[in-house]
């Protein structure tokens, strides 16, 4: 999978422009691409977008490292993307790939994902 | 049991649900009166009494009751900050604690100089993740690595004689809000570790649409 220049954050939720979504991926009813473990808070696109569900073997290679694909998005006009707790933000026209922030675990000398 | 010689050990289980599923299909035809085997109605009534676990050693058997509930984290390890993770016992990421000083660490009452003091490096350990490595930097020695021109701040600390790396950093929409962030150990410069953690190199974190806020 080709990684574009576009890339911006909110929150735990990093957003990937992409090439190509695959073919493979399964187009949702949903605009929202994540949701808070406990809060119960998420992150929803607001305008014309489609959200995708990738397999379970989707992942995208940074820095030498495979990391899995939460969700494909296709942006189809500018759109909103909002949270109960970060800042809105416009993301242009494109496909992108969204990916989870992650942390080091200590605890068990692995990386885990961030959920806020 | 250390010092016991030739042990001989055996392990029958008799509570364990998903093993015992089988009992189910023989109980049918026992209650049909198909089957009338005396082995199977001993080991039935092992299970309707409650007995969990049965470890024949040399000189003594233990047998364990079936436990009212297991609670455990994420990976499976025994765990609970509210209750008794399997019988009176109490345990944290997997590592048993004596109720006393699970009371402290969970309720969060235990001095940080108390925690920071404690001898068990495994239970001191987990104690502070569940404490909050947030409520204990100040306390901790640590070494700046790096800093970079967002603020963010990159230390290192050893913790069981391993170095750990960590981040401060200001949260982009709330800039006096400090957050903290473990970060993979070879990692050396703060803006590296931010770009590794949001899944980009050095160069793409740099160009993200959201940091043009801080300019």
């Amino acid at each position: 999978m080709t990684v574009m220049e576009y890339i911006t954050f909110q929150g735990d939720v990093d957003i990937r422009e992409i090439e190509n979504i695959p073919k493979s991926a399964k187009l949702t009813d949903k605009k929202t691409v994540m949701y808070g473990e406990k809060t119960g808070h998420h992150h929803t696109f607001d305008g014309q977008v489609l959200v995708y569900e990738p397999t379970s073997n989707d992942v995208v290679n940074v820095r030498g490292e495979d990391v899995k694909i939460q969700k494909y998005l296709q942006v189809l006009e500018p759109a909103m993307l909002t949270h109960q707790e970060h800042e809105k933000q416009i993301i242009p026209k494109g496909n992108y790939a969204i990916l989870q922030e992650r942390e080091w675990n200590v605890l068990d000398n692995q990386i885990r994902q961030v959920m806020d | 049991m250390e010092n016991q010689k030739k042990v001989f050990f055996g392990q029958y289980y008799f509570g364990l649900f998903y093993e015992s599923y089988w009992l189910t299909f023989y109980n049918f035809w026992i209650d049909e009166g198909v089957i009338n085997n005396d082995f199977i109605k001993t080991w039935t009534d092992h299970l309707m009494k409650g007995i969990f676990n049965i470890i024949i050693l040399e000189n003594f058997v233990i047998i364990t009751r079936c436990p009212k509930y297991i609670k455990r984290d994420d990976i499976d390890r025994l765990h609970s900050v509210e209750t008794t993770s399997i019988y009176d016992q109490h345990y944290i990421h997997g590592i048993f604690f004596e109720k006393e000083l699970w009371e402290k660490v969970t309720s969060r009452k235990i001095k940080v100089k108390d925690l920071l003091s404690m001898q068990n490096v495994d239970q001191r350990f987990v104690a502070m993740s569940h404490y909050g490595f947030e409520n204990l930097i100040d306390n901790i020695d640590k070494k700046l690595i790096d800093k970079s021109k967002y603020g963010n701040e990159l230390y290192s600390t050893m913790f069981n004689n391993i170095e750990v790396r960590f981040l401060i950093y200001p949260d982009i929409d709330f800039p006096d809000k400090k957050r903290i962030s473990f970060v993979k150990p070879d990692l050396t410069s703060a803006s590296d570790a931010m770009a590794w953690k949001h899944n980009c190199t050095e160069k793409e974190y740099y160009s993200a649409k959201i940091l043009e806020r801080w300019v």
